[in-house]
């Protein structure tokens, strides 16, 4: 019975699910199909809600790639989560995402899309407070918060498109693209994608979501709630590709590229490396989309999403075997301890980086060609390759962390893998991240791209590559003897490590005005002088006459009642006597 | 930038990359240009549903190389020589382009010239 638990049964119907799907896929492609299911709900006023499914084959893969990910992720959480007492709560939190995920991906309806995109916020949520304490809750409600106001966009959308009487936005692309109201809705499209995907204004909920349990980290916050605003904006691209808009989208995406590459450098913590390193792929994804390639950014997606679903698992294995420990200083020297999860760890780093014919090549180096190919000015160019760069620099310095320098946590331990059944997952995510890129670059581009570039401007990666390679290199040799560089440039450092101040803008900034203007009205109203003039001063009133007058009662004093008489008596003769002499 | 690289120079004779030439096509030349021919019919393309943006004049190629992936769906490495074909096409079409556009440049270098020594 022990056999057929939950995880294997939604492992079980996940894969099957996704290879459904890629059997699908590969039907529709190759006839270049496009199903559009519909079921109308309600009716009223010449308008009509319609629940609607699409199935062409970018939905189908990317169907394909989220039931395969999830249904390696739950294999997984088997083994992570084996301690754990909820584990159905749990299993089921993850098959509550992965359904508003494929609700998302086959809606062409806004409405529906309002489901799926709610559903996966707040699932989130309470994926990310799933271990309970302080910081995952302040994680989590600045995780709900921020795609909060991504669900309100999405809500506005929905009232601006009730002027067209149905929500199927896909019949609108093509011929409301100059109409203004679709500019409208389209800037609100933008905005509700950059909470999503956590673009630069809101970009400091993603590593703070790492509150979350490993596995939902690799399912979730690398490979699809993320992905949501990207695959959003892609739905959405032939309709914003001539807005002002979205050239603002291509600077911001990419100083997110740029900035969450710089964070990763300044990070200590193994899972927050890493989730500045899905930010940094999430900028270039979303500023290839916002030049105008929206299969490029989704050709991108899919391999990012399996390897870094594979990176968190594997940093999930480190952080089990560290007995609960992230931070990177303590680690070192694993290779020699977990030696297979160690291959599936230097396999996903390499294919993020793009070293040649692994994923994130394929994809990486087309995106960076189409870049180089296109018209835009220096500073774009320039944002796009210190980025990669970057990322050459902190996945080198994180392996230099883990697997060359010394292991620092104990003087005796014992390092071992756990179990078969991460291996296992991780294995297969492996493979996938090893032939992914050149399974998708031959079966999704049916219209192939020309690149013709000048020798050195072609060899330009290579050069950002080796170039940041070696400056982590030199980066992770820092030891505790060497000069502290960061002290001396401290507040540079300081706003580089803290995202550019992102969280103070999000949550610090946000919240501490607020707080102490309300401390300052809690003390000086609430407590202080709404208390004075009616609850506590009038108590403070009214006891006092009480006391005043209970000295008079409870005493029973009789010579203050005959003292306080006889004065009476003096008054009154006196004011007669003084009534009488004046008449 | 490769592109901006390349194109730089002609922003002295305010040339940008996506302006069309707007010089006679036969300038400068001692036999006469022929326009060039769209060998895909149109039909054929609206069939395959290509795109409009491909229908360009190396739409043959691409029509063949759909044809292939038809044929081998799973296995698409067997389509290399016709994707190499259409991908071979499209740079002889970008080099063509490129020509023209340098020759837009240097005819709007010489008007300049001539105006100038008027």
């Amino acid at each position: 019975m022990q056999k057929f638990s939950i995880c294997f049964i939604s492992f079980f119907v996940l894969f099957s699910f996704s290879m459904i799907n890629i059997f699908f896929f590969s039907y529709f492609v190759m006839n270049n199909l496009v199903y559009i299911l519909e079921w109308e709900l309600i009716s009223f006023s010449s308008m009509s809600i319609v629940m609607s499914i699409l199935l062409d084959w970018m939905s189908l893969l990317f169907m394909m790639f989220v039931s395969l990910i999830s249904s390696v992720v739950i294999f997984y959480s088997k083994s992570y989560m084996s301690s754990e007492l909820n584990l159905n709560r749990f299993i089921i939190l993850v098959l509550l995402f992965v359904f508003s995920m494929i609700l998302l991906i086959i809606s062409p309806n806004i409405i529906s899309i309002l489901l799926g995109w709610d559903g996966l916020g707040l699932v989130s949520y309470c994926l990310v407070i799933y271990y309970q304490n302080i910081k995952s809750y302040n994680a989590g409600m600045l995780t709900a918060l921020s795609n909060r106001v991504g669900d309100v966009f999405i809500l506005m959308v929905i009232s601006w498109m009730m002027n067209y009487g149905s929500w199927n936005y896909f019949f609108y692309l093509d011929f409301m693209v100059n109409d203004y109201m679709m500019m409208m809705i389209s800037v609100m499209i933008i905005m509700a994608a950059m909470t999503k995907s956590a673009q630069i204004p809101f970009s400091s909920w993603l590593p703070a979501a790492m509150a979350a349990p490993t596995p939902v980290s690799a399912l979730v916050h690398s490979s699809t709630l993320v992905t949501a605003g990207v695959y959003l904006l892609i739905r959405f691209n032939s309709l914003l590709i001539d807005m002002f808009f979205f050239k603002v989208l291509l600077l911001l995406s990419g100083l997110t590229m740029f900035m969450a590459g710089i964070s990763a450098n300044y990070e200590f913590d193994l899972k927050k490396i890493i989730a500045l390193s899905t930010l940094s792929q999430l900028g270039l994804m979303m500023s290839i989309l916002s030049m105008g390639f929206p299969d490029l950014a989704f050709f991108h997606l899919l391999t990012h999403a399996m390897f870094k679903a594979l990176l968190f698992m594997c940093a999930g294995v480190i952080i089990h075997m560290m007995n609960d420990i992230q931070d990177i200083r303590f680690m070192g020297g694993i290779s020699n301890f977990i030696p297979l999860t160690c291959l599936c760890l230097n396999v996903s780093n390499m294919a993020l980086c793009g070293i040649p014919f692994l994923a994130g090549f394929y994809s990486k180096d087309l995106i960076l060609e189409m870049v180089s190919m296109s018209n835009l000015n220096f500073f774009i160019f320039l944002l796009y390759y210190v980025s990669t760069g970057l990322t050459m620099f902190y996945s080198f310095r994180l392996t230099m962390y883990l697997m060359i320098n010394d292991f620092n946590l104990l003087s005796v331990y014992n390092l071992y893998d756990e179990d078969y059944v991460m291996l296992k997952s991780m294995f297969t995510l492996m493979m996938m991240s090893v032939l992914s890129g050149s399974m998708l670059m031959w079966s999704i581009f049916s219209y192939p791209y020309m690149i013709y570039l000048p020798l050195n401007i072609k060899l330009m990666v290579i050069y950002v590559s080796i170039l940041g390679a070696f400056l982590g290199y030199l980066m992770s040799n820092m030891n505790i003897y060497s000069m502290n560089k960061y002290l001396k440039s401290y507040n540079l450092s300081s706003f580089l490590c803290l995202m550019w101040f992102m969280p103070n803008l999000s949550t610090y900034g946000l919240n501490f005005y607020f707080l102490n203007y309300g401390q300052l009205m809690l003390k000086n109203i609430d407590m202080g002088w709404s208390e004075f003039y009616s609850g506590q001063g009038l108590v403070l009133i009214l006891k006092n006459y009480t006391v005043f007058y209970s000295f008079f009662q409870m005493n029973n004093n009789f010579k203050i009642y005959l003292f306080s008489f006889v004065l009476w008596v003096c008054f009154l003769m006196m004011f007669m006597m003084i009534y009488l002499n004046s008449l | 930038m490769g592109q901006s690289m390349g194109s730089f120079g002609a922003r002295n004779v305010d040339l940008y990359m996506n302006d069309n030439p707007t010089f006679d096509p036969q300038t400068g030349f001692s036999f006469e240009r022929k326009p060039r021919e769209m060998k895909a019919r149109e039909e054929d393309l609206i069939s395959a549903r290509i795109p409009p943006q491909f229908r360009d004049y190396c739409a043959h190629y691409l029509l063949d190389y759909q044809v292939c992936r038809y044929k081998n769906m799973p296995m698409l490495y067997k389509c290399a020589h016709e994707k190499h074909d259409y991908l071979n096409c499209e740079h002889q079409d970008y080099v063509l382009r490129m020509k023209e556009f340098e020759r837009e440049r240097r005819l709007r270098l010489r008007e300049q010239r001539i105006v100038g020594a008027a």
